[in-house]
């Protein structure tokens, strides 16, 4: 069984006008043990289905339609009560700033255990210590730092507390918000390389949200690219980052600099994702896309399989001549209606 | 790159340090006490030029001195000691008209572009504030083509609008067109695109590279990103507490990094590509104490490659166990918190004690001697000889690296023109000693 499943989601938010469908119509499940990235730009609707499936939505975003099954129970039909019960226990969550997310009254010890005593009732004091050591030694902090205030760590020791925190009840899902976004580089790599170390002890799974390509490429085995609301593209890490379908997944990867590649070209592909109170008819990356027809204006992408890739596009057959030889000219993404407007021709 | 000769900018010796609760009460407790004075090194003793139409970076982790550096280059921060010079003339100590003369060379680009323009400026004033301050006619047309310069085309549209009326991209992209507008000999980019969405980087990088190239400017990048520098600079420093301890061209830096700390920032990096691995150097610890800095080298304590004495032979893992043990005890040893752990009342499990010291800092595989050595220091803090400890440890685990700070020269042995300040390579000239002002003021900290 699936630890999640994610079926026809959608996440609407309450505005003045039309309703922002922020999440429309997604689809994807995660396995056991296995590490979903979930890719795309600010606006793309990648929060909102981490804060939906957590049940934090901000008070004017609901649940439109749509299923959220963890373990085969829908998380949308369960009551609150027991819906906060899975909360930390089954599902939890490593925040993108820890400076936050811990309590600064308490040492980090007591929050570990607080949470752990919350959870399981009758638990003993000793164990739940001890539980803190081993957790604290997993994610390479020293054990004797646990009894230490928050403001007494670094930021990358505050992310390894948390990430220690989100352990401590062996859930079987972890969300993982823009784990690294906010440190420097060796502490990007301490944080990458334990979540490594974790997925080999643990077998929890986890989800993966960021818009760095980079630490999806080196911490998930699946990725998930968002568009506006909607799936582009899924499959393994490798046939994504390799011989990606979707012309928005083969721009983006363009669109970092990569320390082994000096020589290739960055490209920015013209133009914004589109407003979504109410979304445009058909593709909704239409407007950015160098091989748009008419068709992709005006009728929903087809989901089209390649070797293990789901891709939404009615063009997948023309990516490998018309468009990933030439992926690192920026011409070809002027030549986009998006591209048109910003030249101004 | 390096056409002309004559660098635009030459930085020798420049210190910033930072005073540590400056405020009245602890003022008046030195005052009193005669105490000295805690300073933060933030920037201590960095060398470097710049070259007309160069493009350099300056990178390190957080704390490292980068944003310091460049704000004392564009004199908002006043340095300490050492010297700017900029076209030949020392700028170090300007003040009043000189300053704004000089200033109208130097702009800056910040990281973040929703805090460095002023919200109740429309984007026409924000542009035409510099060109005011310096007295340059023709504001409209210049304030103008520099927004079209910067692509934020029609520029009547943009004129009137506030900066809560434009994205983040095009916000950055008014920062940029901000610092060109006065037409600058050098530009200083802090992180000018970590807060900026994906999909606008690119867009902005590549406006960064062209304004460089068309307009012959130098630049100077701050950024913790490897893989951004590799793409925009000529030149990349690497910088540790304050120091630069390696600089060079950015193929020398990033393809053959001689420098332990260059090496383990570079494969630090994450690569976009799930099918080419990276080889990962271990770098435990965090950027020491930037206000006790240590003697020595100030990577030395996180150095994965920190050089015995000659005499001794001994592998790297076993020596650094010995020197982070003798790091504890110079520093005061707690061994209290090692009798808690041993989960005996008070002192009544020796053998766990010594077996938990063990377990920490016995490792590798040490030699007869060396073990001999590191256990009888063992059970001398069991006896609770702390001192007597110290002074066995001290005299036979010793390192050069702690003795003698490296300086960041070019080396006999590394053939080619960067600077590296690490002792594993052969020096040119004499190296500085113990005696040098920043160094030994302090028992060598560890992490």
């Amino acid at each position: 069984m699936s630890v999640l499943e994610v079926r026809d989601l959608e996440v609407h938010y309450e505005t003045d006008g039309e309703p922002v469908r922020a999440v429309d119509g997604l689809s994807f499940t995660i396995e056991e043990g296995q590490n979903l990235g979930i890719v795309g730009e600010s606006g793309c609707g990648k929060s909102t289905l981490a804060k939906a499936i957590l049940g934090i939505l901000p008070k004017n975003g609901f649940i439109n339609a749509g299923e959220i099954r963890f373990k085969g129970e829908d998380l949308t039909e369960m009551s609150d009560k027991k819906r906060r019960s899975y909360m930390w226990d089954e599902i939890s969550m490593i925040p993108q700033s820890a400076m936050n997310a811990l309590d600064p009254v308490y040492t980090v010890r007591e929050q570990i255990v607080e949470s752990i005593e919350e959870h399981r009732r009758g638990v003993e004091k000793a164990r739940a210590n001890e539980t803190v050591d081993e957790l604290f030694d997993l994610v390479g902090l020293d054990p004797a730092r646990a009894d230490d205030y928050p403001h007494q760590f670094s930021g990358g020791m505050r992310q390894r507390a948390m990430i220690a925190m989100s352990l401590s009840l062996d859930p079987a899902l972890i969300l993982a918000d823009e784990p690294t976004t906010a440190l420097d580089v060796i502490m990007q790599d301490q944080i990458l390389k334990r979540i490594g170390t974790i997925q080999d002890e643990i077998n929890s799974s986890m989800m993966v949200i960021t818009h760095d390509v980079s630490v999806v490429a080196e911490t998930c085995d699946r990725v998930l690219v968002m568009y506006a609301g909607k799936l582009a593209e899924i499959g393994p890490v490798e046939e994504i980052f390799e011989t990606p379908y979707h012309p928005y997944t083969v721009g983006l990867k363009r669109a970092f600099p990569n320390i082994q590649q000096p020589d290739q070209n960055l490209i920015s592909m013209p133009g914004y994702p589109p407003d979504l109170a109410p979304p445009p008819t058909g593709c909704r990356f239409a407007a950015r896309c160098p091989l748009a027809t008419e068709t992709c204006f005006e009728e929903a992408p087809p989901a089209v399989r390649t070797g293990n890739l789901e891709t939404r596009c009615h063009h997948t057959d023309r990516v490998d001549s018309e468009l990933r030889p030439y992926a690192g000219e920026l011409r070809v993404w002027e030549r986009t209606e998006a591209g048109r407007e910003v030249s101004g021709t | 790159m390096s056409v002309d000769p004559d660098p635009i900018l030459e930085v020798e010796g420049l210190n910033k340090h930072f005073e540590v609760n400056s405020g009245i009460v602890n003022d008046l407790r030195t005052r009193f006490t005669g105490a000295e004075k805690d300073y933060v090194h933030a920037v201590d003793g960095v060398d470097f030029e710049l070259y007309p139409g160069e493009a350099m970076g300056i990178a390190g982790e957080s704390g490292c001195g980068k944003t310091t550096t460049a704000m004392t280059l564009a004199k908002l921060h006043q340095p300490t000691s050492g010297t700017i010079r900029f076209r030949g003339e020392d700028i170090t100590d300007l003040e009043g008209a000189e300053l704004t003369k000089f200033r109208q060379n130097v702009q800056m680009i910040f990281q973040d572009p929703f805090e460095s323009l002023n919200p109740r400026m429309t984007v026409y004033d924000t542009l035409a504030e510099p060109l005011q301050i310096h007295d340059v006619p023709n504001k409209r047309a210049r304030v103008a083509r520099a927004l079209e310069f910067a692509e934020l085309q029609p520029a009547e549209q943009y004129l009137d609008s506030y900066p809560n009326e434009l994205s983040g991209g095009e916000r950055q992209r008014i920062a940029i067109a901000r610092a060109i507008v006065l037409d600058p000999d050098f530009i200083i980019a802090d992180e000018p695109v970590s807060m900026l969405d994906v999909s606008l980087r690119a867009g902005v990088l590549s406006l960064l590279e062209r304004m460089t190239k068309e307009f012959g400017l130098s630049i100077v990048y701050i950024s913790h990103d490897l893989s951004l520098l590799r793409h925009m600079c000529d030149r990349i420093a690497i910088m540790y507490m304050g120091r630069i301890v390696e600089i060079g061209t950015t193929e020398q830096i990033i393809d053959d990094p001689k420098h332990p700390y260059t090496q383990a920032l570079i494969n630090a990096v994450p690569v976009p590509d799930p099918t080419t691995g990276r080889e990962r150097v271990e770098l435990e610890g965090e950027v020491g104490d930037a206000v006790h800095v240590p003697s020595g080298c100030r990577f030395r304590n996180r150095c994965p490659e920190i050089i015995p004495p000659e005499e001794l032979s001994i592998d790297q893992r076993t020596f650094r166990g010995a020197m982070s043990l003798r790091a504890r005890v110079d520093r005061g040893f707690d061994a209290e918190s090692y009798w808690e752990r041993t989960g005996g009342d008070g002192r009544s499990e020796p053998e766990e004690f010594t077996e938990i010291l063990r377990e920490e800092f016995v490792l590798g595989e040490p030699s007869r001697e060396n073990r001999e050595v590191l256990e009888e220091a063992i059970d001398l803090l069991a006896e609770g000889q702390t001192e007597r400890a110290g002074d066995l440890l001290r005299e036979r685990f010793h390192s050069v690296c702690e003795r003698v700070d490296p300086v960041a020269e070019e080396r006999l042995d590394v053939a080619d023109d960067r600077r590296v300040a690490c002792h594993l390579y052969e020096p040119n000239e004499g190296e500085r000693g113990v005696d040098e002002p920043t160094a030994g003021e302090s028992a060598p900290a560890d992490d």
